[in-house]
């Protein structure tokens, strides 16, 4: 009798000798219909694991993916390598592009190992909890999400922490938000997959973390409260309710507005910190992805240009925009790399260190209520030029 | 035969007499007046004894439960009868709960259940009042008996000031009887009293020429303790309209043997007197808060235990503590609790020594100390002690702090502090590029 393992290594293995011949050829495709689809070309990259976890490099060049391990590839098309045979929970690239960080699973508790360009394992450090995302936002400091469960028969305690890791220090580990879960709650969503629940996501800026809060109250069903942190002051705002797995988040272009869905599939944009300053969006969907320049959308499988949709993937198609513009796009196991989405956007002319330094001051001055939005967009205003 | 058929039924009724004088006590004298000798002696003495009150009547009869201590008779008990001086206890300071912690004592080191008793009524979680006690809470529980509940078990014992058996009202009447409580460091007013110009004719030529406590704060043996006074703890006004009553009656009072003209000057000098030692306590409060503010203070709240109602913050209130603090805010809790006290109740008990050199010079010295030590601190803070001076943009974030907590409490206006905002912000853009790091980060 085939272990779960075992069981999982065979479908692997038969995923990739199916893709095989297919990936050699060139000549796997992603079908897109609408009216402007012709324009588009998806390229086929590499088949993922399930947990279908990719980051793409900063540049645009290649991207990081799970498949049996971690491996690289160039894009649009190119040869994987293997980083780690080991399966990472989250993946994040340095600022620049020149160094990878995994986290993977250790004994229930995670470890964070950063790799070289060449593969070669340049450092890395424990962290208690499983570790439900990675982000590096510069260059020595790189933050993760944790989440610790502890079972009891009355039901599991859920400790969300942050990490904060200034390259060289100890990692600094702080709680930000502790519940528990009923015992039906933790069945019903797979403990292993409770991380995946608080979909935790950076800002532009590398300095507003989005997750998620769960709740469980004794007599109602479970949610998520989506909560906004500043990481530099460490204040917090509740930007939405939604049921697990039901509404999603994201930050617009620019950083300073969120997208948030709720259950029904309505897209309301937020300004956090001004309040509920809210908008709603004139179409519908789930699951949302906004292109660098703010133009396009990827929503529920739709691309979308200014609103319009102009292409169609198969569904379930999720995906993110590079932050050149390109799309890379999850369909069935598999990640493929879409063209045609006009010009890749120039990267916006890098704002000096020192200025990127004051604008994070200054939005952190914005989330502890220092300064007002409006102080703030002034303030933003004569900095960028 | 008449005369002895007569005498056997004098003899009879006399015996019914004896017995139902005796009955209700009967049975627990027979051991008391050997294993608590004086308690049976002083209600043989009483009123009580008199009235066939006996031991059951306020006792009740578990003998186990007095054997633990938990029979003690409270005020409900002589409530039952006393229903009058009852409710003029509960409406005065004396039955506002004064021994009450808010806030369960029983996680706390060496809490004994019998305690429970001091805030809740048995068998219930509700407490008794809402009044909040920080510094009992921070007792030991020795100390709590001894320190604090020996005197604010007021609310719920009237034992406090008459005896246990005795029902004499020749203790009670004798202003003594304040004293183990009204005096010392934080309310002398048994002292200021003996040695001011009304106890010493008391004491010279008896009550009716020099009034005591009972004259003036309980007339015609009423239990309202509170009658005629017009501040509240702190020696904060009452409510105009309180106060307004309260005077009136207190004039009443005094107008027994002065002239209301006078009577009515010297209390407004001691209205005076309180708002002038008011407004120094202000201004000693206002420098702390400014200090904590600045993250001046050594230590910060956020360094200390917590406070056992509040937490890691600044209280300056009346729950503030004596213990676990800064030396600042040390002055400042003498000032308050004793200096302020001994010089607005010097002045309305006509003491001048206690209004001015143990009260009022006091306050005023408090001041200079308070003065001082915040410069003190702030040269420290400036210097890099504790508190780092972060320089640079980080002090202006620190400046931007500071203006937040000054208009959350009122001290600037909205238009001040958007003023100030903007100056800020304006110096923090046309900073010179610097390296400095971000402000913190994952905090």
């Amino acid at each position: 009798m085939k272990s779960a393992t075992d069981r999982i290594n065979f479908r692997r293995g038969a995923f990739v000798l199916n893709w095989l011949p297919l990936l050699i050829s060139g000549c796997v495709t992603l079908p897109m219909v609408g009216p402007d689809a012709a324009r588009f070309t998806a390229t086929a990259v590499s088949p993922v694991d399930g947990g279908a976890l990719f980051a793409a490099a900063p540049g645009g060049k290649g991207v990081a993916f799970s498949f049996g391990g971690v491996r690289l590839a160039s894009l649009p098309s190119g040869e994987p390598r293997t980083l780690s045979r080991e399966t990472p929970l989250a993946l994040a690239w340095s600022p620049d592009g020149g160094q990878l960080a995994a986290a993977f699973a250790r004994n229930g508790d995670g470890r964070i190992t950063v790799f070289g360009d060449d593969g070669a394992v340049l450092r890395g450090t424990d962290v208690t909890g499983r570790i439900a995302a990675l982000f590096w936002p510069s260059p020595d400091l790189l933050l993760a999400v944790t989440l610790e469960l502890t079972e009891y028969k009355f039901g599991t305690t859920c400790r969300e922490s942050l990490v904060t890791w200034q390259m060289g220090e100890t990692p600094r580990q702080t709680l930000l938000h502790e519940t528990t879960l009923k015992p039906s709650t933790t069945r019903g969503v797979g403990q292993g997959l409770l991380t995946r629940v608080l979909s935790p996501l950076i800002s532009p800026w590398g300095d507003e973390l989005l997750y998620g809060h769960l709740m469980d109250p004794p007599a109602a069903p479970p949610y998520l409260k989506i909560m906004l942190r500043n990481i530099t002051s460490g204040a917090e705002r509740e930007i939405a309710t939604t049921g697990f797995r039901e509404g999603t988040a994201g930050f617009t272009a620019d950083g300073d507005d969120l997208l948030v869905t709720d259950d029904a599939g309505r897209i309301s944009s937020i300004t956090p910190w001004s309040g509920a300053e809210q908008r709603v969006l004139p179409f519908t969907g789930k699951v949302l992805a906004v292109s660098p320049d703010g133009h396009h959308m990827l929503l529920d499988g739709r691309v979308l240009d200014n609103g319009v949709e102009v292409a169609r993937f198969p569904p379930p198609t999720t995906g993110t925009f590079m932050k050149n513009g390109h799309l890379l796009v999850l369909h069935d196991g598999a990640l493929f790399f879409v063209s045609g989405l006009g010009d890749p956007v120039p990267a916006p002319p890098a704002m000096a260190p020192e200025k990127r330094l004051r604008l994070r001051t200054l939005r952190a001055w914005r989330s502890s209520g220092l300064i007002s939005t409006e102080e703030y967009v002034t303030a933003m205003e004569r900095l960028k030029k | 035969m008449i005369f002895v058929s007569y005498g056997k039924s004098c003899l009879v009724v006399m015996l019914i007499l004896l017995a139902a004088t005796i009955a209700p006590a009967d049975d627990c004298v027979h051991c008391h007046q050997v294993t608590t000798a004086a308690a049976v002696q002083q209600w043989r003495g009483s009123a009580h004894a008199r009235a066939n009150v006996g031991c059951r009547d306020c006792h009740g009869t578990d003998h186990e439960r007095m054997k633990k201590g938990e029979a003690r008779v409270n005020a409900k008990v002589c409530g039952r009868c006393h229903a009058k001086a009852l409710a003029q206890h509960i409406a005065s300071r004396h039955g506002s709960g004064l021994h009450s912690g808010w806030g369960c004592t029983r996680g706390m080191e060496k809490r004994t259940p019998r305690e429970c008793t001091f805030c809740h009524e048995e068998g219930s979680a509700l407490p008794r009042s809402d009044i909040q006690c920080a510094r009992f809470l921070k007792q030991s529980n020795e100390m709590g008996e001894l320190g604090c509940n020996r005197c604010h078990q007021v609310e719920n014992s009237c034992a406090s000031c008459h005896a246990n058996h005795s029902t004499d009202l020749t203790l009670v009447r004798n202003p003594a009887v304040c004293s183990p409580c009204h005096m010392g460091p934080d309310h002398p007013q048994w002292e200021m009293w003996q040695t001011s110009r009304h106890g010493i004719i008391n004491s010279s030529m008896g009550r009716k020429q020099g009034p005591d406590c009972q004259t003036c704060h309980m007339p015609k043996g009423s239990h309202d303790v509170s009658h005629g006074l017009t501040i509240n703890t702190g020696s904060i006004p009452l409510t105009p309209s309180v106060a307004q009553k309260g005077r009136s009656d207190m004039l009443a009072i005094c107008g027994e043997c002065h002239a209301p003209s006078f009577a009515a000057r010297e209390l407004a000098l001691g209205d005076a007197v309180r708002d002038q030692g008011l407004a120094l306590v202000k201004e000693a409060e206002e420098i702390i808060t400014s200090l904590n503010d600045e993250e001046a203070l050594a230590p910060m709240p956020d360094k200390r235990p917590p406070h056992p109602l509040s937490g890691n913050k600044l209280v300056l209130d009346a729950q503030m503590l004596y213990e676990d603090t800064s030396h600042i805010e040390r002055l400042l809790f003498k000032m308050k609790k004793y200096d302020l006290a001994k010089s607005v109740k010097g002045a309305y008990h006509q003491n001048a020594a206690y209004t001015h050199w143990y009260g009022n010079a006091e306050l005023k010295m408090d001041l200079v100390d308070i003065r001082s030590e915040a410069e003190r601190l702030r040269e420290r803070k400036g210097k890099g002690g504790e508190i780092k001076n972060t320089g640079g943009r980080s002090r202006i974030q620190e400046e931007l702090e500071l203006l937040k907590k000054r208009e959350a409490r009122g001290a600037i206006t909205s238009e001040e502090y958007g003023a100030e905002r903007r100056r800020l912000l304006k110096k923090f853009l046309d900073a010179p590029p610097t390296t400095q790091s971000p402000p913190s980060s994952g905090r």
